[in-house]
């Protein structure tokens, strides 16, 4: 084996949109340092928005692209427009909602009814931890061998490891982002294992030579190396955490109740798609040869995470920590959508467009939950269903975009839950996963249970008086948004999907051409 | 779509602005909303009418999402015109009666009079959701407008906002909400076969020679099953009783004409493709029979006004149901008639039962009683209504029956021996409703005083008895309607003639009418013999109906998810366990499945060079199992390091110097993290995590997990060492290349040569770690 090493100049333009972000957050981290106290939150939301903003159009212009640079190392495809578009919109969003979060800090009610600050948080900080945890994510959605998706995956968590922990002076803010960060590196250890069982056995770090390395063996048939098999299913582990997939999820609950509420909409999301980005390029990618294998580790792991999820949401009464088993809940449906991956996949497969699809509804309805939970949370109420009390006479507008929320995570027609939820269950059916498709209708219909409970709170109980100010502009602009989103991007959906369907047309990945 | 100005696109525009125009009058006047509201709604009723005196059905199409085959398609058909009818007509006179009744509602519950402009925004979307639904010719579209409904009652049913309201509009929503996703699964199931959303399509490709196969089957019964839910049918009948602890405007409008029959209209309109499958019209002839049985017998021994309507409803629609299961020209027209007479009637009781209450005070039946002397307009009125449901002639109801009847002469001689049955109970239980306010003294005093009625509590009671009146002395255009309707849910080829007129004559449906009548006097003067038979029928139910079901269901779903709740885990090592546990479980199951035997565990021979590896392997394990052990933190750190100093010396004797190198850096620099970490720790922290109590709950189970975790990875790593290696080591032309690259020594060349850009990045990495050292020594507090 000779060291034939590409040492070319890498393309430099394939990772404009990256190099934005990468760029924006080194140039917060001084504008932190150095911008006066007058104009430094406006500063730094500006540069946030405009950084993740001008990123998405430079992603834009790459649409349809599908070369690679770096020796291999980084993509630029229709997977990575499609994923990296999905976390800015995350981060956007994030940035919007979470501003007078930044500028009022967390309120807590006192004892004698008014409202004080229990925990500032150091807005600079927080920008630079959502900008280096989006690049992260972003690198892993372009990943194109072992180590860049793990540098991506580690760098989108540890900064998000920290966000988890920004209440600092509130024990679950702490407890919570402790957790989270043991078990994540736990977790991060089980997947660089796995990686490594994979180098071992395919000898490269490529996803594409690992895909064709494995099309080349027999191993996708009669796979008898136990070697191969190990690190499969040490990679579905730490996968499988990093998505909050069932029996893997146990630090869900807790870091989501505990992070600020911002951070809980931020990490319910960016993370995950980077999870999702990670289980494509790792599973569709590389080890598409040993599909059989995997699509059933991923269908069992996708009926007991919605089964699970869902039916543990119910007994909740902590909004935040029921989101956080619905956000479980929904990581099953997504999953299912990979387990409806079919060997060999044709052009006309359209199990991975369904999930990218649903990782886009997710985005835009659960974010909304979130900043909703946001508003009421900063005006000095806990996370309580007893929160909601009487907020369609108070605050009718917030209201009905929260309705509008829980009846697009419930899948109600024509809201985006719905297509997305329809597009995956037609994948299931195309993959002959009758079952999965089923349990996916089931389990939404036990989801009605928690998801109505809180509009019927809204609606039918009385308000119990506690003044509520108005949310600031951006915050109300950015519910706006996210609830006409969801009210509407379903009716057009048919671009949308058409854009997640050009990485599997575009995919030339190696392995499956030897294959076939 | 020719043009805009027709009657399907208009009605459709006229119903979808009618709640937000009551909206917004009610912004400027709350009195407001009624007025625009109910205008709109009588507009969009004369648009029905001009719709239905077409020719033609009009029809109206739009591209909904091109490339998924979806269109909004709306077609104003015979089916379509006589529900439409019904929800905008009977719309239109139940907001003029809310007008006045759910001010003095809100008045009554201490609440503000503003909230009367929400209960009409809610109404009308109803009614706009039933003329989209009524309309819609693809599922999807049909579909979307029957969750829309589902939406409105539920905040309808809820309006009253107490428990039991709340409690109601939940049951009512996840009723018909999961049943709702049937037929979803249905509709989803047609297309997959037919790759059509377009009913009409779907229908024209099924054709007339039944249906092809179970699949097919069991997606239309799937349909019909949402459809029969919310008609409120057995056994999914258990929430319209609840329902009614809505104000009484929306029982009589959803109730009695729009949301019950909604569900009929759904068997109406999937009937081309029920009635090519004997099974499932037998399915619809016991469910009707069954609803039909089971609410009148219940209806007899309700208390509570609008319980017993409730029940009559179930019972009512059993007979639509059963109407359509015994199929025929005579029973799809007798269907579609009978909607349109116990549409008109019931609506007429229910508000008849709401004035009753404001009137009096009371809901209970035996609280209320010789009414008809001091309210007969009311009395009057609402006898009519009385008397088109249980079928007197003159009335509209005298033909449902007919029809009923005749139908049933058709199918055979059990199906006469029940629809006289039923005939009867419905003739018992509406006397008893009607004598029972209007006639009896009540049997318990009260009464006394009675609130005055304004006109809009009477006035569409009126009309809708006038209109009973009116029907049963010219059937003819009503007879029309149900005719078109019924060619339509036959996609009969020939127009469908069925007639209706009097006969004096011992015809068997003349006779069959005077059986029901008589056995129903016989029922009604016989109360107390079978009183308390029934009231133990009704009990049975409460005790093991399907009511108990579902709350028992809740209940376990409820129970169960605590459960789970406790069981979620809290402290690390448990988390930790919940980790491995899984993934041990996993690689168990996978080294079975990649069937180990294959490649055998070969034993390597051990010579004298292993010595010093094997020592410093040895020690590796002692120090990792003496970790387990350590009680005080700094022993911890010592012992770790130790873990990983050990290893370093594994790997320099395994021909990788270079590996050692960085783990002993590495190592080095995690160990000063670590004890300076703990020496920056607070005293009282690390006291407090010393003196707390061992877990020996946990103990022998986290070695158990351990000692499988370290089992297992231990085989898979043998039986892989075991095979032969598939590449060649990079180590050989590591050494080849070394003179290439001026130097004598192979690690010095690998560091600074070869990998030297990976060197480079470590020792990035180290010094900036060391930096993170220097800045804990600089803070000062590491003396």
């Amino acid at each position: 084996m000779g060291l034939d090493l590409d040492l070319t100049a890498p393309d430099l333009t394939l990772a404009w949109p990256q190099l934005i972000v990468f760029v924006m957050t080194v140039v917060l981290l001084f504008a932190d340092a150095f911008v006066p106290k007058a104009q430094h939150f406006a500063t730094l939301t500006g540069i946030s928005l405009v950084g993740y903003i001008g990123a998405a159009f430079a992603l834009v212009t790459q649409s349809g692209q599908n070369a690679a640079t770096f020796d291999g190392a980084f993509r630029a495809d229709g997977l990575t427009v499609f994923l990296s578009l999905i976390i800015l919109v995350a981060a956007v969003a994030t940035v919007v909602i979470s501003a007078s979060y930044l500028q009022n800090g967390e309120q807590q009610l006192g004892s004698d009814g008014r409202l004080r600050i229990a925990n500032s948080v150091p807005a600079g900080e927080f920008y630079v931890l959502i900008g280096f945890s989006v690049f992260g994510a972003m690198l892993v959605a372009a990943a194109g061998n072992l180590i860049v998706l793990y540098i991506g995956i580690e760098l989108s968590a540890l900064a998000t490891y920290v966000l988890t922990a920004f209440a600092k002076r509130r024990l679950t803010s702490v407890e919570g982002a402790m957790k989270y960060f043991l078990l994540g590196l736990f977790a991060s250890a089980i997947l660089l294992y796995g990686m490594t069982w994979i180098y071992g056995v395919t000898g490269s770090m490529d996803l594409d030579r690992i895909a064709a390395h494995l099309a080349g063996t027999d191993a996708g048939d009669g796979f008898t190396d136990p070697a191969l098999l190990l690190g499969l299913l040490l990679l579905v582990v730490g996968i499988g955490f990093k998505m909050a997939a069932v029996p893997f999820h146990f630090w869900t609950p807790d870091a989501y109740d505990g992070a600020p509420t911002p951070v809980t909409a931020f990490m319910s999301v960016v993370p995950k798609a980077a999870a999702f980005a990670a289980a494509i390029r790792l599973f569709v990618q590389a080890l598409e040869p040993l599909s059989d294998q995997w699509t059933t580790l991923w269908a069992v792991l996708a009926l007991v995470t919605m089964v699970f999820g869902n039916v543990v949401a119910i007994a909740q009464r902590n909004v935040k920590r029921m989101l956080a088993y619905s956000s479980i809940a929904h990581t099953g449906y997504i999953m299912v959508g990979l387990a409806a991956y079919t060997s060999g996949g044709t052009i006309d497969d359209p199990s991975i467009s369904s999930l990218l699809f649903y990782i886009l509804a997710y985005t835009f309805m659960n974010i909304g939950a979130f900043a909703v939970i946001t508003y009421l949370q900063q005006r000095g109420v806990g996370m309580m269903l007893e929160d909601f009390n009487g907020l369609a006479s108070t605050r009718p507008l917030i209201a009905v975009a929260m309705t509008l929320f829980m009846a697009s995570l419930m899948g109600v027609p024509p809201l985006l839950g719905f297509y997305a939820k329809y597009y995956v269950i037609v994948a299931a059916i195309d993959a002959d996963l009758l079952w999965l498709a089923v349990t996916i209708v089931v389990a939404s219909a036990v989801s009605a249970f928690f998801y109505l409970r809180i509009v019927a709170v809204m609606y039918f109980n009385q308000p119990d008086g506690r003044p509520l100010a108005l949310p600031t502009r951006l915050l109300s602009g950015g519910i706006g948004v996210l609830a006409v989103a969801t009210l509407l991007l379903g009716l057009f959906s048919s671009p949308i999907i058409d854009l997640a369907d050009q990485w599997s047309g575009a995919l030339t990945v190696l392995g499956r051409t030897a294959g076939q | 779509m020719a043009s805009l100005f027709s009657p399907a696109p208009l009605l459709l525009l006229v119903a979808l602005l009618a709640p937000l125009a009551a909206f917004a009058g009610g912004r400027i006047r709350p009195g407001l909303a009624a007025p625009v509201g109910g205008g709109m709604a009588l507009v969009a009723f004369a648009i029905t009418i001009w719709g239905a005196a077409l020719s033609d059905p009009d029809r109206v199409s739009v591209t909904w999402a091109g490339s998924w085959d979806l269109r909004f398609t709306f077609v104003l058909d015979g089916l379509a015109v006589v529900f439409a009818l019904l929800a905008t007509g009977i719309g239109a006179l139940v907001t003029a009666y809310s007008a006045r009744y759910i001010p003095l509602h809100l008045h009554h519950e201490h609440r503000d009079e503003r909230d009367v402009v929400p209960f009409l925004f809610y109404l009308l979307l109803f009614m706009a959701a039933m003329v989209g639904l009524v309309m819609a010719q693809d599922t999807i579209a049909l579909f979307l407008f029957w969750d829309l409904t589902a939406v409105a009652s539920f905040f309808l049913i809820g309006y009253d906002r107490n428990a039991r309201s709340v409690q109601a509009a939940l049951t009512a929503i996840v009723i018909t909400g999961v049943t709702a996703i049937l037929i979803l699964i249905g509709v989803i199931m047609l297309h997959d076969r037919y790759g059509s959303w377009d009913l009409p399509t779907i229908i024209a490709a099924v054709g007339e020679d039944g249906l092809p196969g179970g699949t097919i089957t069991l997606a239309v019964a799937l349909i019909l099953a949402g459809g029969l839910a919310k008609s409120a049918q057995v056994p999914f009948h258990f929430w319209l009783p609840q329902a009614m602890a809505a104000p009484t405007p929306v029982s009589s409008y959803l109730h009695s004409a729009a949301m019950v029959a909604a569900g009929v209209f759904l068997v109406g309109r999937f009937y081309p493709l029920a009635e090519q499958s004997d099974l499932l019209l037998w399915a619809l002839r016991v469910v009707g029979l069954a609803s039909m049985v089971v609410g009148g017998l219940v209806a007899l021994t309700r208390r509570h006004l609008k319980q017993i309507l409730a029940w009559s409803t179930i019972s009512q629609y059993g007979y639509v149901v059963l109407l359509f299961g015994l199929g025929g020209d005579y029973g799809v027209a007798g269907a579609c008639f009978y909607v349109m007479a116990h549409g008109l009637a019931k609506c007429a009781l229910f508000l008849t039962a709401g004035s009753v209450i404001e009137a009096a005070g009371t809901s209970y039946l035996d609280e209320v009683g010789g009414l008809a002397r001091r309210l007969p307009l009311l009395a009057v009125a609402s006898l009519a209504a009385a008397a088109t449901i249980v079928a007197l002639p003159l009335t509209l109801g005298f033909f449902k029956d007919e029809l009923f009847f005749a139908a049933a002469v058709e199918t055979g001689p059990f199906w006469v021996a029940a629809s006289v049955g039923g005939a009867a109970l419905t003739f018992a239980y509406i006397g008893r409703f009607w004598l029972g306010i209007f006639i009896r003294h009540p049997e318990r005093g009260r009464t006394a005083q009675l609130h005055p009625l304004s006109g809009l509590l009477v006035w569409p009671i009126v009309v809708l008895g006038a209109l009973g009146v009116a029907g049963g002395l010219f059937p003819g255009p009503i007879t029309g309607l149900a005719n078109e309707a019924a060619t339509v849910a036959r996609n009969a080829t020939a127009a469908i003639d069925v007639e209706t007129a009097y006969h004096l004559d011992t015809r068997p449906e003349n006779l069959m009418a005077l059986a029901a009548w008589a056995i129903g006097i016989v029922l009604i003067v016989s109360e107390r013999l079978w009183q308390p038979a029934v009231r133990a029928f009704s009990r049975l139910g409460d005790i093991a109906g399907p009511e108990r079901i579902y709350d028992g269901t809740l209940d376990r779903l409820n129970h169960w998810s605590d459960f789970v709740r406790q069981f979620e885990v809290r402290d690390l090592r448990s988390r930790v366990a919940s980790i491995l546990a899984p993934a041990g479980v996993l690689v168990a199951i996978g080294l079975i499945a990649s069937d180990p035997t294959n490649n055998a565990f070969r034993v390597g021979s051990v010579s004298g060079g292993d010595l010093l590896p094997l020592l410093m392997m040895i020690a590796t394990v002692i120090a990792a199992l003496t970790s387990t052990l350590a009680r005080d933190h700094f022993a911890l750190a010592l012992v770790l390091s130790g873990v990983g100093f050990s290893l370093a010396c594994v790997y320099a004797f395994s021909d990788a110097p270079n590996v050692a190198l960085v783990a002993v850096l590495i190592e080095t620099v995690f160990t000063v993290l670590f004890i300076a970490t703990l020496v920056l720790l607070p005293r009282w922290v690390l006291r407090d995590v010393n003196q707390e109590p061992d877990d020996h709950d946990h103990n022998g189970r986290d070695a158990f997990i351990g000692v499988i975790a370290g089992l297992l990875a231990l085989l898979v790593v043998w039986s892989t060492l075991s095979q032969s290696s598939v590449f060649t080591s990079v180590g050989d032309e590591f050494v080849a290349q070394t003179p290439d690259a001026h130097g004598g020594n192979v690690v010095s060349v690998i560091l600074a040569d070869f990998r030297g850009l990976d060197t480079l990045g470590e020792i990035t990495v180290i010094g900036i770690a060391l930096l993170g050292i220097a800045g804990l020594l600089y803070r000062g507090r590491l003396r």
